[in-house]
């Protein structure tokens, strides 16, 4: 394959091509980054997911270290925020609780789409009675009230941050399930799919190398939107105790805490509150901007 | 495979990239009388549901079609919209599977064939579709488009192998072989029914299903594609099934012709006789439909009058009647059967008898 001549000077080569071949993936960026507000919201998860992931070089304090005469200090030089009931720095519990919140939403996304979209798959394509039993099974779970159902498995489970993981990814595969299925039955259809059929592909080959490659970008954008809905349901979870167990950092169970104190100290329940609030906000900008960028429509 | 078709075969293996002349492939067809392809009596009929309680009707979109393709011959099968011709051709090729009948290929009844044998016998059976934007994955290189039957067949034993073979099928079909590394979506048309019969050709069929190849194209592309085909098929010797409503690229392309109406034939004959001296009316009224380019020469059109009736609930009888210019009595009663009216000539018209 001869490489792609990058050198000419216009746009249009002279075959009337475009010069620059881009794949989908580039010419998905390049569009994600023609929007400032993506940007910034980029630029927030990414300082987010530093924090997380460098948070015992960063945080000023050991998150778990009680100095009882420090007790529930207002934000200063000593502690930026503040400290807590127990003396500890509110920042670095802050700068830890981010560990828990990325990973709940990462994790409990993962598992979600892993079963979702492999069920949605087989229901879309198969059909039948694979198809009635997957989406009565859907229906059953989209029934219940989400806090009501999260709560019903962490009685089961039992309280813990793996836990947490189980129940928040049982909790949203339907919605995967529903889309992919949706979209593999459209997607069957498609003449290049029944083209690799008739050159004798298998189910397995259509569905992987075709049918799945191509839900891709609605995926991906189910993901960005569905982490922080688990982050917040994280935060009620542990908010009434049955999720992330203390001394452990988490935002929900802060706040919790907090409770207690807010009509003479609200600056303890206001700073995991803010740390919440822009995290869902910069993954619901970033999922929106996804969307407009991987959107085929928009594709020349 | 029987002995009478390994000599085809060997031919076939063997000097796929030579031109062959055409008098040698009207040799190969008389020495090979048995056909490639058998159809017989092949329906297909979709179940339409009212709703849970009532099983519905089901419409015949197919219904009972005998067609037999000879090596390296062009059978056009012409009519319009909803008629039938796109069913057949996919369940010729197992995309759809039919209701009742049989299609032998080689001599082997498809349905029977188990799934692994079914795939092999896949490689000589190849489909080119009519929209030449959604048969193109938009998530892959052309080059992996091409690829995808050398794949799946594990004829490339090394990656270097796969690219020399997707250049030289790029180049066979007209297109710059740099272009691999592209997607299709940069590409125009044309060029992308040119990947299209790239990837049908790759393994070399014997057999290709074309389902309106060229009705997506603008008519100075058309006649480039209807030369491609033609310059394909004399160069490996491969039968077309050319599905299509335009009865000019028809004239162009075929050997013979079957015209089709609600699911059955009406007509089937050489090019020659059916352009020459058609005989069911409705052929009649289907060339008088075609345009012609001197505005001077007047013609009498024969005009059709109302639609195609619904396939769900086909008329008595013989299924033209409705809109049969000559419709007796009798039609309404007796559906005709496909009967000779010449050497190589079957119409189904109880007025003929």
């Amino acid at each position: 394959m001869a490489p792609v001549d990058k050198d000419s000077a216009g746009l249009f080569g002279p075959d009337g091509l475009a010069v620059e071949s881009r794949g989908f993936f580039a010419d998905s960026v390049l569009r994600l980054c023609a929007n400032r507000l993506v940007i910034l919201a980029a630029v927030v998860l990414a300082i987010l997911a530093a924090l997380a992931l460098f948070a015992p070089f960063i945080s000023p304090y050991d998150p778990m270290k009680q100095t009882l005469a420090d007790s529930l200090h207002g934000p200063g030089a000593k502690h930026l925020l503040g400290t807590d009931e127990l003396g500890r720095d509110i920042l670095s519990r802050i700068i830890y609780g981010a560990r828990i919140s990325l990973s709940v939403g990462l994790v409990s996304q993962l598992i979600a789409c892993s079963i979702g979209v492999l069920l949605g798959a087989i229901a879309g394509f198969y059909g039948g009675f694979a198809d009635t039993l997957i989406s009565r099974t859907m229906e059953i779970f989209a029934a219940f009230p989400e806090l009501l159902f999260a709560i019903a498995i962490m009685f089961v489970l039992g309280p813990g941050v793996i836990n947490v993981f189980i129940a928040l990814g049982l909790l949203s595969w339907t919605h995967y399930a529903r889309l992919v299925r949706g979209q593999v039955m459209l997607l069957r259809e498609m003449e290049y799919a029944q083209a690799c059929r008739v050159c004798g592909g298998s189910n397995a080959r259509v569905i992987i190398r075709h049918l799945l490659p191509n839900c891709f970008s609605t995926i991906i954008v189910l993901v960005t939107l569905g982490i922080p809905g688990a982050i917040l349901t994280e935060a009620s979870l542990s908010y009434i105790g049955l999720g992330v167990q203390p001394p452990m950092a988490s935002w929900g169970q802060m706040i919790s805490t907090a409770q207690q104190y807010v009509s003479f100290y609200p600056y303890y329940s206001v700073a995991p509150g803010l740390a919440i609030v822009i995290t869902v906000l910069a993954f619901n900008i970033f999922g929106d901007g996804l969307r407009d960028a991987l959107d085929p429509r928009l594709r020349r | 495979m029987s002995s009478k078709f390994a000599d085809s075969a060997i031919f076939r293996r063997n000097v796929p990239e030579e031109k062959i002349p055409i008098e040698d492939m009207a040799f190969i067809v008389e020495g090979n009388s048995a056909p490639l392809l058998e159809v017989k009596d092949l329906k297909k009929w979709f179940r339409v549901s009212k709703g849970a309680f009532s099983s519905g009707g089901a419409v015949r979109a197919l219904d009972g079609v005998d067609l037999d393709v000879r090596v390296g011959e062009t059978v056009a099968l012409v009519g319009e919209s909803g008629c039938g011709k796109s069913t057949l051709g996919r369940a010729i090729v197992r995309l759809l599977v039919p209701t009742s009948g049989s299609v032998r290929f080689e001599g082997e009844n498809l349905a029977s064939l188990r799934s692994e044998t079914l795939q092999k016998k896949r490689r000589d059976m190849q489909f080119i579709f009519q929209d030449p934007y959604a048969s193109l994955d938009p998530r892959m290189t052309i080059g992996d488009v091409i690829a995808e039957p050398l794949d799946i067949h594990r004829i490339c034993a090394s990656r270097a192998e796969r690219s020399s073979r997707v250049g030289e099928i790029m180049e066979t079909v007209g297109l710059n072989p740099s272009y691999a590394s592209r997607y299709a979506h940069e590409l125009s048309g044309g060029q992308r029914q040119r990947i299209g019969i790239a990837r049908a050709i790759a393994l070399h069929p014997k057999l290709v299903i074309c389902d309106e190849p060229v009705s997506a194209l603008d008519v100075s592309i058309q006649a480039q594609i209807i030369n491609l085909l033609k310059d394909l098929q004399t160069r490996f010797g491969m039968a077309y099934i050319f599905i299509s409503h335009d009865l000019n690229v028809v004239r162009h392309i075929a050997d013979r012709v079957c015209v089709m109406y609600l699911g059955k034939f009406v007509e089937t004959a050489d090019k020659r006789d059916i352009f020459g001296s058609p005989r069911h009316p409705y052929t009649q009224a289907l060339l008088s439909a075609i345009p012609v380019s001197n505005p001077r020469v007047k013609r009498e059109k024969i005009v059709l009058k109302g639609d195609i009736p619904s396939p769900a609930n086909p008329p008595s009888g013989c299924r033209f009647h409705t809109r049969c210019p000559a419709a007796t009595e009798v039609c309404r009663q007796v559906s005709p059967e496909l009967k000779e009216v010449a050497p190589g000539h079957r119409c189904a018209c109880s007025r003929m008898m």
